[in-house]
């Protein structure tokens, strides 16, 4: 029934509360009008019937607004998730890089102290081909095939 | 009957859904390349070039120790962030 919601404005229900109040009303104390001492009952019944669904959709508006104060308040904190999710995302990449940074700027000197030194270190060291072998057997271990 | 059954219907239309559509964050690509093969060591009989390569496969290790502990600080701080909204 709540879907009228969306095609009839609000203060149309508000009007028939009162209406409803009013014709009930109406058919107690204005006896002396004589279309309403003609038709007391009938519009007894129908005041109640629509004062029934009057107060029904009050609930509804009442219902559907807090729904709405519901959803403007998770807008916002949906917005700011966010915004701190973008900022979390930046500071993380950026920790991230400049932990890189680090690894291949020590990277890079060690390799130049090996070409520095390589004369030195190979004249006294010979690899045999076995050695190299295992060494890329170890390096290979889990490789995707 | 079939007026009350249709009626009742109607009445119970009244449920609504909260129309706020949420999506956890992408991560970001840096932090989703997978990890290279680790070199393997040419043939030869210097020690240097030996230790060449396995410097290099020590550096592809740790920048890839570093991009798991990216992701997984990425993850717990996303989940937290996403789990606040309430």
């Amino acid at each position: 029934m709540m879907w009228l919601l969306s095609f009839v404005p609000d203060f149309v229900y508000h009007l028939l509360l009162v209406l409803s109040i009013v014709a009930f009303a109406a058919s107690y104390f204005l006896k002396m009008i004589p279309f309403v001492s003609a038709n007391a009952e009938v519009v007894r019944i129908v005041s109640l019937a629509v004062m029934i669904f009057a107060v029904w959709m009050e609930g509804g508006i009442a219902n559907e607004a807090k729904w709405k104060a519901r959803v403007a308040e998770l807008e916002i904190k949906v917005a700011a998730a966010e915004k701190a999710a973008v900022e979390a995302n930046g500071k993380i990449e950026t920790v991230y890089v400049d932990r890189v940074r680090v690894v291949k700027e020590v990277q890079y000197v060690v390799q130049a102290r090996i070409a520095k030194d390589a004369a030195r270190i190979d004249l006294t060291c010979r690899v045999d081909p076995e050695a190299i072998d295992i060494l890329n057997q170890a390096a290979r271990a889990g490789d995707k095939k | 009957m079939k007026l009350a059954v249709v009626v009742s219907l109607l009445f119970m239309t009244g449920c609504v859904a909260t129309p706020v559509a949420r999506e956890f964050p992408a991560a970001p690509a840096s932090l989703t390349t997978a990890c290279a093969a680790l070199a393997d060591v040419p043939a030869t009989d210097k020690l240097s070039v030996v230790l060449a390569t396995v410097t290099q496969n020590y550096a592809q290790y740790k920048e890839c120790s570093i991009r798991v502990d990216a992701w997984n600080t990425w993850y717990n701080e996303q989940k937290k962030i996403f789990d606040s909204v309430k």
